[in-house]
């Protein structure tokens, strides 16, 4: 395994490291590793290096970057949101990978707030082939409902302190994006999001979509995603996988290697065009 | 801010340089050595933000990775003590070569402001300046033994409680530490380390309790030493912080007052 540092962009602001074996596959997509929050390009306990590490052993390209203003890559000063930052960001990152590695089809790989860059980019890029979801989006349904609040409404100590909890505290359960401007993490209507997936699904990108037990505040059971988009045909290129008993952050590293397996195995199986 | 690779080729230490952004040139440059494990991500952001406020009062400053941390070669499981003390030793060389000073100031944060003091006599340091840092390795380990406890059972990290079969030997917070390692942090003191008594000690504690305090060692044994609280962010031995992004506002403020 061999890890090379790289500067780059149009500005020669972002600094990312690629994972790379001596002998890349260059038939399979590159893996981009996004950030999560405002934690660099380690991710959350080092993270996004284990996925590197342990993906690059199977030959393929890893790269882990910091977008503009995080970590190691100066924030450029142009008067774009920070939406319009990550996308150029990412763009630049998949050229400069294309250049340097000639490799021209992209796995995104990102956890809550890094989910929602994979998602959009994917959406933008014909580049990305693949797409993986760490604690993305989730959409209610009535079994969703049933499991969250039937306990609540049926034990009154419990519903007390849920309201209790409901004017007091925040909703800890999603990384803080605290301080990167005018970031905000925004759930996409369902008719948006049914559009771009359509879009996704012409394109045939594929799709794994990882739920942990730290996320119980939009996503409780195992089927939920397929309740949520019954009958759409994009469905088939979308795989899901729940760990009610991970945290979001799959800070024990038992969880983590199960976790990346998932990914490796869902890669390998897949042939991406 | 630049980042580079240095050190031995085979096994490459992370950096990044941040070259002053004023025509203020000072007569030292500065190297910030942070903390490892959990404790190194959480104050990523806070010591770039620190460095890039020192290099606008004219300093040379630069960060990096130890090995097997960060962005540095290495695995975490497979380190020693010793190995990050070199790599400090290794950083001070750099930060000379690439900056063009021989006075080299050291911001350590918690373990990296007792690696600071180890490395000390090796390095030649003009003044070092020690955030909250560990002064007894056993309480470190003890703390983390307790927060990877406490974690398992939290219901605000897991929805379902955890046990000890769930984990690594050795595991604490998202890494596993080598048992060499640990040992070796359960006889860190700071009073065993040889430090020479030309360089300028100062301490910056965001906690005001006397166990943190290194004031009477140093005051007795004739360095020139300064210990000073200041509010802050700091919350090393609470669960709930150990994913928070560390502020350090009114420290950094503090820091660029001495520095001016």
């Amino acid at each position: 395994m061999n890890e090379q540092l790289h500067t780059y962009g149009i500005e020669r602001n972002l600094t990312g490291i690629a994972t790379i074996q001596d002998n890349i596959n260059r038939q399979s997509p590159a893996i981009i590793l996004l950030n999560a929050g405002v934690i660099h390009k380690v991710g959350p306990f080092d993270f996004n290096i284990s996925f590197a590490r342990k993906l690059s052993s199977e030959d393929y390209l890893v790269f882990r970057f910091d977008i503009s203003g995080l970590g190691d890559s100066d924030k450029i000063k142009d008067g774009t949101t920070y939406n319009e930052v990550v996308m150029n960001d990412l763009k630049q990152t998949m050229t400069f990978i294309e250049e340097k590695y000639d490799v021209n089809k992209f796995v995104v790989i990102g956890l809550c707030t890094g989910a929602d860059h994979a998602h959009k980019i994917a959406c933008q890029d014909s580049r990305v082939v693949g797409n993986v979801w760490l604690d993305g989006y989730g959409y209610p349904t009535t079994k969703y409902k049933l499991i969250r609040y039937a306990p609540v409404f049926l034990n009154p100590k419990r519903f007390v302190n849920a309201l209790k909890k409901y004017f007091s505290t925040s909703n800890k359960d999603v990384l803080s994006t605290k301080g990167v401007d005018d970031y905000v993490w925004e759930l996409p209507s369902k008719d948006q999001y049914i559009n771009d997936m359509k879009l996704l699904y012409e394109r045939d990108v594929k799709c794994l979509y990882i739920y942990s037990g730290g996320v119980t505040s939009y996503f409780n059971y195992r089927q939920q995603f397929e309740d949520s988009f019954k009958g759409c045909h994009f469905l088939k290129n979308i795989e899901v996988t729940y760990y009610p008993e991970f945290d979001h952050t799959f800070i024990l590293l038992k969880d983590r290697m199960r976790m990346i397996k998932r990914v490796s195995e869902w890669l390998n199986k897949n042939s991406f065009i | 801010m630049h980042a580079f690779y240095f050190g031995n080729s085979d096994k490459p230490l992370y950096g990044v340089s941040h070259p002053p952004t004023s025509n203020n040139y000072r007569n030292s440059a500065i190297l910030i050595c942070n903390s490892i494990g959990h404790e190194y991500i959480r104050s990523h952001r806070a010591l770039r933000q620190l460095a890039n406020r020192l290099a606008d009062l004219g300093y040379y400053v630069m960060r990096f990775d130890y090995t097997g941390v960060g962005d540095s070669s290495g695995d975490f499981n497979n380190v020693s003590l010793s190995d990050w003390k070199n790599d400090i030793n290794l950083a001070s060389e750099e930060l000379k070569a690439i900056s063009a000073q021989d006075r080299i100031s050291v911001i350590g944060l918690r373990i990296g402001a007792t690696l600071s003091l180890m490395a000390s006599s090796q390095c030649d340091f003009n003044n070092i300046i020690m955030l909250d840092p560990v002064t007894s390795g056993k309480h470190f380990t003890d703390n983390l033994e307790l927060l990877q406890k406490r974690l398992l059972v939290d219901p605000d990290w897991f929805a379902q409680e955890r046990s000890m079969n769930d984990m690594l030997e050795n595991e604490y917070l998202g890494y596993k530490y080598s048992s060499n390692v640990i040992q070796e942090l359960n006889s860190l003191f700071y009073s065993k380390f040889d430090i020479p008594d030309y360089q300028l000690l100062s301490t910056i504690n965001t906690s005001n309790d006397e166990k943190y305090s290194m004031k009477k060692y140093f005051q007795d044994n004739t360095y020139d030493y300064t210990e000073e609280y200041i509010e802050d962010m700091g919350d090393w031995e609470e669960l709930s912080y150990i994913d928070t992004s560390l502020t350090l506002n009114h420290v950094s403020n503090h820091i660029c007052d001495i520095l001016k």
